[in-house]
């Protein structure tokens, strides 16, 4: 029973702290676009609390992360804004992606600046979306 | 004496189930599963090619051997003494349910003991559960068809 | 004067040893001091947990006679009996032990009802030392009645804790200086409706108030003729509602009540309402209160064993858990 109750109580505290993880909006732009729109786009959309978005030679890929409630429409609001953002640029590979695999390799992506590989990783990213459970 | 009089002082003295006691465990037993789950889940997405739908799978296979340990100690039991349904309904408790009639055949062999009984409890888990897979994707179905949800 | 279920012994046949062994959990009951023999290996070092549940009961068997100086060969009788399907520990034990043998069944109650028997033995000249008694081993009877043992369900209150422990007792003609068997009572099948399996003191209860107003009545006793008065495996729960049904005959004196599963682990809560098992009265009959006949500390008890007669399948049916008390009363001169 001691044993539990210490557990109980550490676990309690790392639920505390894992609602300390930060919901920020990062764009990156390394492809001499105009990002302003994509950014009030995204920003605007109330379901949405977080998101990464990097414009990187003819690809933008935008990780969101979106609001608990809105957890169940996640697919279908990511598409939506896909669809937005493809008549926007129609000129760029477009990928919205609300899984949070995403957000996070897209943050490292935009953190990391070393320039080389990135359309690899990019690739990489695309594959794993697609990819058949 | 008749049964409906016994019946009355049976139950004026046996002990009522403490439903509200037993519901508490079984919430912070199963929450506290599914949380080492989603560690495990984000593990998996944070270190390897996983994303937040493919990575179920390995996280699923991970509880399963974490429970496969935890019922060879015999620990689970005494998870599932304190937590109840709380241990039984995430897929440790259909591990548990699967090893532990392994376990207890082993003595009659391999294919007649442990072949043949190892889904004694787990094989209704199996059929319900495919059952109300069905049902829930039928009600899925009609929510997407009514817009209120996406696949 | 012929009464139904009623058997009296006036050569009085004697218990002149007992020999009880138990499991390694067992060793938290507070008689443990009593028992031979603990193992520190739930099935004793034996390869399944049936063959220990044999072992566990040969080993009985073997330090009851060696009490006595004997070897099994010298035993007319063999009277024992299990909660295993077919009884198979039992008849393995036999079939080791070479002694006559009589599977004895009536559940939780086998270590009262094999008892009687080996009096009757001896009471009608047959017999010169029969050997009697009941054992249970926990994994293979919760095997046979429930879930696997590691099988992570929950247990209510009410459940009971299926004790590892063998009593066996050697009775002879009588002698002095030892426990004698006065006389007893067959129990009636008393079947009150109940249906879970969890709560088996609830469905025994009935049964043991049965047996002792009848045995009460049928040999003139008074409930403050004896020391002790201990029903075999109710637990906390069965035993609150066999009081309540005591207290509703009419017997407001209820100091000299006991039982045996409750007290079995101390009340500890880890073992919900208590032990039963058909071990666990014969284990505390055999140990405790023939340690206390011994040192007089007794002078006449009243054991009341019960059994509740179910098996997985007929509760799955959604029958009703019929059940039995055999009573023995045995005093010290």
């Amino acid at each position: 029973m001691i044993i539990i109750r210490h557990l109980l109580l550490f676990l309690s505290l790392v639920f505390l702290l894992a609602g300390c993880v930060p919901n920020e909006f990062r764009f990156e732009n390394r492809a001499n676009q105009n990002i302003s729109q994509a950014e009030v786009l995204v920003k605007e959309d109330e379901r949405i609390k977080g998101a990464a978005a990097l414009f990187y030679d003819d690809h933008l890929i935008v990780g969101i992360r979106v609001k608990t409630f809105s957890r169940f429409n996640k697919t279908k609001i990511a598409s939506e804004l896909e669809t937005s953002l493809k008549e926007l640029y129609p000129e760029l590979s477009v990928l919205v992606s609300a899984d949070s695999k995403i957000l996070t390799e897209t943050t490292k992506l935009i953190l990391t600046s070393k320039d080389e590989d990135v359309k690899e990783d990019i690739h990489e990213l695309i594959a794993l979306v697609e990819e058949q459970t | 004496m008749d049964k409906e009089k016994y019946a009355k002082i049976e139950q004026s003295i046996t002990p009522t189930t403490p439903i509200l006691k037993n519901v508490f465990r079984a919430f912070i037993t199963g929450g506290t599963i599914c949380l080492i789950a989603q560690f495990i889940a984000v593990f998996y997405m944070t270190f390897f090619n996983f994303t937040e739908r493919t990575a179920s799978n390995p996280t699923v296979a991970t509880m399963i051997f974490i429970s496969m340990l935890l019922t060879g100690f015999g620990l689970y039991k005494k998870i599932g003494q304190f937590g109840g349904a709380g241990g039984a309904v995430p897929i440790t408790g259909f591990g548990n349910a699967v090893i532990s009639a392994a376990i207890e055949h082993k003595t009659e062999g391999y294919v007649l003991g442990v072949g043949g009984n190892m889904f004694k409890l787990a094989g209704s888990v199996i059929l319900f559960g495919v059952f109300s897979a069905f049902l829930v994707a039928l009600v899925k179905t009609i929510l997407v068809k009514l817009g209120v949800a996406t696949w | 004067m012929v009464k139904k279920g009623l058997l009296t012994f006036p050569s009085l046949p004697s218990i002149v040893a007992t020999g009880v062994t138990a499991g390694p959990l067992e060793k938290k009951s507070p008689f443990h001091s009593h028992f031979d023999k603990i193992y520190d290996d739930e099935s004793c070092d034996a390869k399944t947990n049936e063959h220990g549940h044999a072992k566990l009961m040969e080993d009985a068997c073997m330090i009851a006679l060696s009490k006595l100086g004997k070897v099994p060969s010298d035993a007319d009788f063999f009277l024992v009996g299990d909660l295993v399907n077919q009884m198979t520990p039992s008849n393995f034990t036999a079939t080791s032990i070479g002694i006559p043998y009589i599977g004895v069944f009536a559940a939780c109650a086998t270590s009262v009802s094999s008892m009687l028997l080996a009096a009757l033995l001896t009471e009608s000249g047959m017999s010169q030392l029969t050997i009697a008694g009941s054992a249970s081993q926990h994994n293979a009877i919760e095997r046979q009645f429930r879930y696997p043992i590691e099988y992570g369900a929950q247990k209510g209150e009410t459940a009971q804790w299926t004790a590892t422990a063998a009593g066996i007792a050697a009775i002879t003609p009588h002698r002095n200086g030892v426990p004698s068997i006065v006389c007893g009572t067959f129990g009636k099948a008393v079947d009150m409706g109940m249906t879970d399996p969890l709560n088996m003191g609830a469905a025994m209860a009935p049964a043991a108030a049965d047996t002792l107003k009848r045995h009460l009545e049928g040999h003139n006793k008074q409930v403050s003729d004896y020391d002790c008065i201990m029903t075999g495996d109710l637990g906390k729960n069965g035993f609150a509602i066999f009081i309540k049904l005591v207290q509703n005959q009419g017997i407001t004196n209820i100091d000299n009540f006991s039982d045996a599963g409750m007290e079995f682990y101390g009340k500890n809560p880890d073992f919900m309402a208590g032990a039963s098992g058909a071990g666990c009265s014969a284990a505390v009959y055999l140990s405790e209160v023939y340690a206390k006949l011994l040192s007089k500390e007794y002078k006449k008890v009243l054991l009341i064993a019960t059994g509740a007669l179910l098996s997985p399948m007929s509760f799955q049916q959604g029958d009703t858990i019929p059940s039995i008390a055999h009573a023995i009363e045995l005093t010290m001169k």
